[in-house]
């Protein structure tokens, strides 16, 4: 830094700045490493062709409430909201699926469906372009979903990874970078789900028997 | 004094702007004989992103949707972000189709054929490919004290853009053709108490000569 300084008082004031400067450059340091995020997702109406199935929801309270959390030395005090994403995700895309959907408090019997859906959050993992030397935001979502038929009992269980990135531009945000590479996320595992949904072993064969082989 | 200032950093900022300049390779395959859009047709122009180490950026494609819906030849173009949505779950990074096979697959749906009908898509350019950084040297240090503040340095840097953009016919469910746009470019940023970047816009030269090699296929037909 270059100082020009010719009086006292002047280099008083000047050292007062520097401090001030240096403790307010140390503040955002710190406030930069912790982090408070509500995933905002933007999914879009999907183009399905509805399957003939009466299907209920059962969202259980760790995906109504779903927060990752994280306090690390390279991650202190992170806090990424996703709970309303992940509602926002199954809302628009199941009743593109199904003829009907209705949300259930259990996955004990129920005679008004043909199944129950229970979708859980399994994991979530975040990368930051300082931590993996790319210009990306990346972000990983993986969900466990189970179907139960009328009687409760397990037709078919499987996991369901959705993979989003987002490029790091100017002025924009870490906040911003990890929104858009989450919402990335939400999509492909929306999209992996909705188009994997009939292939998946077990729910095949119900679908199959169900609908009487026209899916 | 003044007036001497402003040549001192002038003079060597239009030498320098004179040496700023980018280079653009295109290379063409013709695959169809023929390529033509009529009246009322559409095409989409959507990026490629399936790479881990790269990702085909958004600005540019719409950059290349923008310019070829300009000009004499102006083609219609349907907006990527639009196209996508509307086609959601079928185009995403992992669910789009990879070759013109595929698409046939995917037109075979019956909701998908009817919103390909209400959009009147004739052809697809799927483009693949990113600018990237290949090299970087100098530097620009600035400071600031109560009587003013300054910069003086010199950096210099080198961009290299490579896109390949797909040509499908949708008509006839088949690849027409593909085409290569390599650029090029150098940039310098003097400073002498003010920073003057002189860029080489590597990405956009690369995206309006894409555009109007794009532009050309569609009108130029092989004799």
């Amino acid at each position: 830094m270059l100082i020009f300084n010719k009086t006292g008082a002047g280099k008083l004031i000047l050292n007062s700045k520097i401090i001030c400067s240096v403790g307010l450059f140390l503040m955002l340091t710190a406030c930069q490493q912790s982090m408070s995020l509500k995933v905002a997702s933007e999914i879009p109406v999907p183009l399905l062709t509805q399957m003939p199935i009466k299907m209920g929801v059962f969202y259980n309270e760790q995906l109504r409430n779903y927060v990752y959390e994280e306090d690390s030395d390279d991650r202190s005090n992170w806090k990424i909201n996703s709970s309303e994403a992940h509602m926002a995700l199954f809302y628009k895309i199941l009743p593109s699926m199904f003829e009907e959907v209705k949300e259930v408090a259990g996955i004990t019997t129920d005679a008004t469906v043909d199944a129950v859906l229970l979708p859980n959050v399994a994991e979530m993992q975040f990368a930051l372009p300082g931590e993996t030397k790319t210009d990306f935001y990346e972000a990983w979502i993986k969900y466990d979903m189970t179907l139960y038929n009328q009687s409760g009992d397990q037709i078919a269980s499987w996991s369901v990874t959705g993979y989003g990135k987002s490029s790091t531009e100017f002025m924009k945000s870490r906040d911003k970078g990890l929104n858009a590479a989450v919402n990335q996320a939400l999509r492909d595992a929306g999209a992996r789900f909705a188009l994997g949904f009939p292939k998946v072993s077990g729910v095949d064969a119900w679908l199959a028997e169900k609908t009487g082989g026209s899916i | 004094m003044r007036i001497g200032a402003l040549i001192f950093i002038l003079l060597p900022s239009t030498g320098f702007l004179a040496g700023c300049k980018s280079a653009t390779v295109i290379d063409e395959y013709r695959e169809a004989s023929t390529a033509t859009i009529d009246q009322g047709e559409s095409i989409v122009v959507l990026g490629r992103r399936h790479s881990s180490s790269y990702e085909t950026e958004e600005d540019f494609i719409t950059c290349v949707g923008k310019t070829l819906g300009e000009g004499q030849s102006e083609i219609s173009v349907i907006p990527e972000k639009t196209f996508v949505d509307s086609m959601y779950p079928y185009f995403e990074t992992s669910t789009a189709p990879m070759d013109v096979k595929n698409l046939d697959k995917l037109a075979r749906i019956p909701a998908i054929a009817a919103k390909f009908n209400d959009f009147n898509i004739r052809y697809f350019i799927w483009i693949d490919g990113a600018t990237e950084r290949t090299d970087s040297t100098g530097s620009v240090a600035c400071a600031v004290g109560p009587g003013g503040g300054g910069c003086f340095g010199f950096a210099y840097w080198e961009d290299e853009a490579n896109y390949e953009a797909s040509i499908w016919d949708f008509k006839s469910l088949a690849l027409s053709g593909k085409i290569n746009a390599e650029t090029k470019g150098t940039s310098f940023m003097p400073a002498i108490i003010i920073p003057i970047p002189i860029l080489a816009r590597v990405q956009t030269n690369a995206c309006k000569s894409l555009a109007n090699q794009i532009k050309l296929f569609f009108s130029a037909q092989p004799s």
